[in-house]
C-alpha cells in the first residue's frame, strides 16, 4: 500500500479537461504543452517525493538481528545430497547405522543399556510427554543372520541436536549478535532407543535388524530421520596477512567478500580463539583476535530461504519485517497491550497454523502444554519462581496437526523474552 | 478559505472531488487575497468552479500567462480555452505542493503505521476495524500508535485515543479499583463503533485494566443535573 493513498490523479485529469475544450487548434496546443513539458514536470516532482519517502525509511535504524534458522526432518532415502539450502545437522547421519558388536556385548555384560538408533515420533507435544515416560518398556526381536532373539528397549529423549542449537547461543554471542528462539519442532521429537538386554544372546552374532513393537506409538514411529538445517560448515582462511591494530595486542584478519557467497549470512564459531570483534565492511569480514598468523576460521553459512518443496515442513524463526516491528526493535518499549502482543506473535509467521485468541494473567497454570525452546538460557533474569502466570490462547487451523503445541512452544518462548516477570504458557482453544 | 488549499480541503469536506473543481482566474479580485468568492468571508463552495487571484502569491509563475494583452492579440485568439486549461492545471499542481506543506518524517512514519495497520500488520480483525473509521481518524490514531511506540504505553495514550474517536466521551478511573475504568462513550453502540472501540481497548489499554462500558446512557451522579435525566440513567 502506498502511503499517500490521496494523490491526485493528474493524468486522467488533464485528459478530462482536454476533452472541454472544443477549439481544435486551442486543443492542439495544450496536448503538445500539457503532455509534452508539464506532465513530465509533474513526474519529476513526484519522483522527488518518492525518492524522499525512500530516504526518511532508508534513514530509520535497523536492528541488529542474527540470520534466521529454517530446521525439517528428511527421510535418509529422500534426503538429496546435492541440496545447497538444507544440510543434515549432523553429516554422520548420512551413512546407514550399524551396530557395534562388541560394544553391544560389553554393555550388555555391565548390564548398561546400548544405544541402538534414534526415531522420530510423529506425534503431538503432549504424546511425546507419555512416550518420554522412563518407566516404560517396550518389547521386540533382534534379528541375526540365523536366529531371532526377545529383548527388551527403553527410549530417552535425543538431546544432541538440541545441544546444537544450544551451541548457537554461544555461536551468536561470540559474533555480537542477539539471541533469537530457533523453531525446531522437529528435534523436540527424537527418541534414542536402547537395548537393555536380549534373551540367550550369542555374543558371536552380528545384529542385522532389530524390531521393536512400540505398541500404540507404533504408526507414528518414523525411521532413518535426518534433521536438517540451513546452516553449512565452512571454513575460510584469513585472505591477507593480518594487519596489527592500535591496542598492540590484537591483529585484524581480513577475509575478502568474494570468498563468500553473496546473500547468504556466516557466523564465526571458532571456539578456541579469543575474538576481539567481528565486523563486516562492505562485504569483506573483519575478524580482530590475538593471532598474528592467518587462521583457518571455521564458519556456518546460514543459507537464505529457499522456495524448495520436502516432504515435511520448514520449520523457521524468520520474522516477518514490518516498519512497526523495526520501531519496536529501535525505540525498545516494554510491550503492554494486547494487539502489539499479538503484533509480535504474528510476525513470527505462523498465524495460519495458530491464531492467537487471548490473554490472560492467572495465579498459576497446572498441566502446562508448551515447553520454553530456550530453556537453555540460564543467565537470564528470570529466577523459575512466578507468582503470576501468563496464559496466551491460540486457536489452531487445524486440530489435528501434529505440530500445533511445538509451534505455540515457539510463539510461547518468543513472549517469554519480553515478560521476564510471568511465567508464559500457552493454551488451545 | 483564503487559499488555494484552503478550498481544496473544503471541497473535499462537502464530499466534492478534487478533480471536480475548476480554478479561474477572477475577473475583479483584492489585490491582497488569494481567494475571490464575492463574499470575503464566505466559508462553502457555491459551485465547482473557484475563482482565485492567482498574482497574490504566484505573479512570477502567472505573470506572462495573465497578462491581459496575451489573449488579446489576433494572432493568440484561438487559445483562451487553452490558456485557461492551463492555468487550471497549474493551479492543481500548485495545491497538491500546498498540501505537502508540513511534511516531516515523523508524518511519514505515521502513514507507514497506518498502511501496516490497514494490511493487517496488527491482524485481520485490526485491519477490518481500521478501515471501517473515516481517513482522518486513521491517521489521528496511527499517530497515537506511534507515540505509544516512543514512549510507551499509558493511560494518558489510551484516553486521548478515545477522546479522538468517541468526542463526547467520559473516562473515569474507579477510587475503589484503579486497575477498573469506567467509560462512558456519549453515542448509540453500532456494530461499527464497537469494533472501533474494541480496537482502541485491544491496542491502547495496558494489561490488568478493564473497562465498563457505558454507551447511550450515562451513570447516575449524585449531586450532577446532567448525569440524573429520568429515563437516561445507565444503571452501576
Amino acid at each position: 500500500m502506498r502511503i499517500f493513498d490521496e494523490e491526485f490523479d493528474m493524468r486522467s485529469y488533464i485528459k478530462k479537461r482536454l476533452l472541454e475544450i472544443d477549439n481544435l487548434e486551442s486543443r492542439r496546443v495544450f496536448t503538445s504543452v500539457v503532455e509534452g513539458l508539464f506532465l513530465e514536470l509533474h513526474g519529476e516532482i513526484e519522483a522527488e517525493y518518492k525518492g524522499l519517502e525512500q530516504r526518511v525509511f532508508e534513514e530509520v535504524p535497523m536492528p541488529v538481528e542474527g540470520p534466521a534458522i529454517v530446521t525439517n526432518i528428511i527421510d535418509r532415502r529422500l534426503c538429496d545430497v546435492t541440496d545447497d539450502f538444507l544440510l543434515p545437522m549432523r553429516p554422520e547421519d548420512m551413512r546407514p547405522h550399524q551396530v557395534d558388536a562388541e560394544a553391544l556385548l560389553t554393555s550388555l555384560n555391565e548390564k548398561s543399556p546400548f544405544f541402538l538408533y534414534t526415531v522420530f515420533l510423529q506425534a503431538d507435544h503432549l504424546e511425546a510427554c507419555q512416550f518420554d515416560r522412563p518407566e516404560r518398556n517396550f518389547r521386540g526381536v533382534i534379528k541375526t543372520r540365523h536366529s531371532e532373539y526377545t529383548a527388551q528397549f527403553h527410549v530417552r529423549r535425543n538431546l544432541a541436536y538440541r545441544r546444537q542449537i544450544e551451541d548457537l547461543y554461544r555461536i551468536f554471542h561470540l559474533n555480537y549478535l542477539p539471541w533469537r528462539s530457533v523453531c525446531a519442532p522437529y528435534l523436540y521429537k527424537l527418541f534414542d532407543v536402547y537395548i537393555d538386554g536380549i534373551e540367550n544372546w550369542n555374543a558371536q552374532e552380528i545384529i542385522e535388524e532389530a524390531v521393536i513393537d512400540f505398541e500404540e506409538y507404533a504408526p507414528t514411529i518414523r525411521y532413518h530421520q535426518v534433521p536438517l538445517w540451513n546452516l553449512e560448515t565452512v571454513a575460510i582462511r584469513t585472505s591477507t596477512y593480518p594487519e596489527p591494530c592500535v591496542d598492540k595486542i590484537n591483529y585484524e584478519h581480513r577475509i575478502f567478500r568474494h570468498k563468500f557467497q553473496e546473500d547468504a549470512r556466516y557466523l564465526v564459531t571458532n571456539s578456541d580463539v579469543s575474538v576481539a570483534n567481528i565486523r563486516w565492511t562492505k562485504g569483506d569480514l573483519l575478524i580482530t583476535c590475538p593471532l598474528e598468523d592467518p587462521v583457518t576460521w571455521e564458519m556456518y553459512q546460514c543459507n537464505p530461504q529457499d522456495k524448495r518443496e520436502y516432504s515435511n515442513r520448514l520449520m523457521g524463526n524468520a520474522k516477518q519485517a514490518s516498519f512497526a516491528d523495526t520501531l519496536m526493535g529501535v525505540l525498545r518499549q516494554p510491550i503492554k497491550t494486547k494487539l502489539e502482543l499479538s503484533r509480535l506473535i504474528q510476525a513470527c509467521g505462523y498465524e495460519r497454523d495458530l491464531t492467537f485468541a487471548g490473554v490472560e494473567l492467572v495465579a498459576n497454570f497446572p498441566d502446562k502444554e508448551t515447553y520454553i525452546v530456550d530453556d537453555f538460557i540460564r543467565d537470564e533474569l528470570r529466577t523459575g519462581t512466578w507468582e503470576t502466570a501468563m496464559r496466551l490462547d491460540f486457536q489452531p487451523a487445524d486440530y489435528d496437526f501434529y505440530l500445533n503445541r511445538d509451534i505455540m512452544s515457539f510463539l510461547v518462548s518468543v513472549v517469554q523474552r519480553h515478560f521476564p516477570e510471568y511465567e508464559c504458557c500457552g493454551r488451545l482453544v | 478559505m483564503n487559499f488555494i488549499w484552503d478550498i481544496v480541503l473544503q471541497a473535499e469536506a462537502q464530499g466534492m472531488d478534487k478533480a471536480e473543481l475548476l480554478f479561474q482566474q477572477a475577473k475583479e479580485y483584492s489585490p491582497y487575497c488569494e481567494q475571490a468568492f464575492p463574499c470575503i468571508n464566505q466559508d462553502r463552495l457555491e459551485s465547482t468552479v473557484a475563482e482565485i487571484n492567482a498574482l497574490y502569491r504566484f505573479s512570477h509563475i502567472f505573470q506572462e500567462l495573465l497578462h491581459p494583452e496575451l489573449l488579446a492579440r489576433p494572432e493568440n485568439r484561438d487559445f483562451a480555452q487553452c490558456a485557461a486549461s492551463f492555468f487550471d492545471i497549474v493551479v492543481h499542481l500548485l495545491s497538491e505542493i500546498d498540501l505537502k506543506h508540513g511534511l516531516t518524517k515523523r508524518e511519514y512514519f505515521v502513514r507507514q503505521l497506518r498502511a501496516e495497520l490497514l494490511d493487517g500488520v496488527y491482524g485481520r480483525e485490526a485491519a477490518a476495524a481500521v478501515a471501517v473509521m473515516d481517513r482522518k481518524l486513521q491517521f489521528s490514531l496511527a499517530n497515537e500508535l506511534l507515540t505509544q511506540l516512543q514512549i510507551g504505553t499509558s493511560l494518558r495514550v489510551f484516553r486521548r485515543a478515545v477522546r479522538t474517536a468517541f468526542t463526547g466521551s467520559l473516562l473515569y478511573q474507579s477510587n475503589y479499583n484503579n486497575k477498573e475504568l469506567l467509560l462512558y462513550l456519549g453515542e448509540k453502540e453500532t456494530k461499527e463503533k464497537a469494533q472501533i472501540l474494541q480496537f482502541l481497548l485491544e491496542l491502547f489499554l495496558p494489561f490488568g485494566f478493564s473497562a465498563r462500558l457505558f454507551w447511550e446512557y450515562h451513570f447516575g451522579i449524585i449531586g450532577v443535573d446532567a448525569a440524573m435525566q429520568p429515563d437516561a440513567i445507565a444503571l452501576f
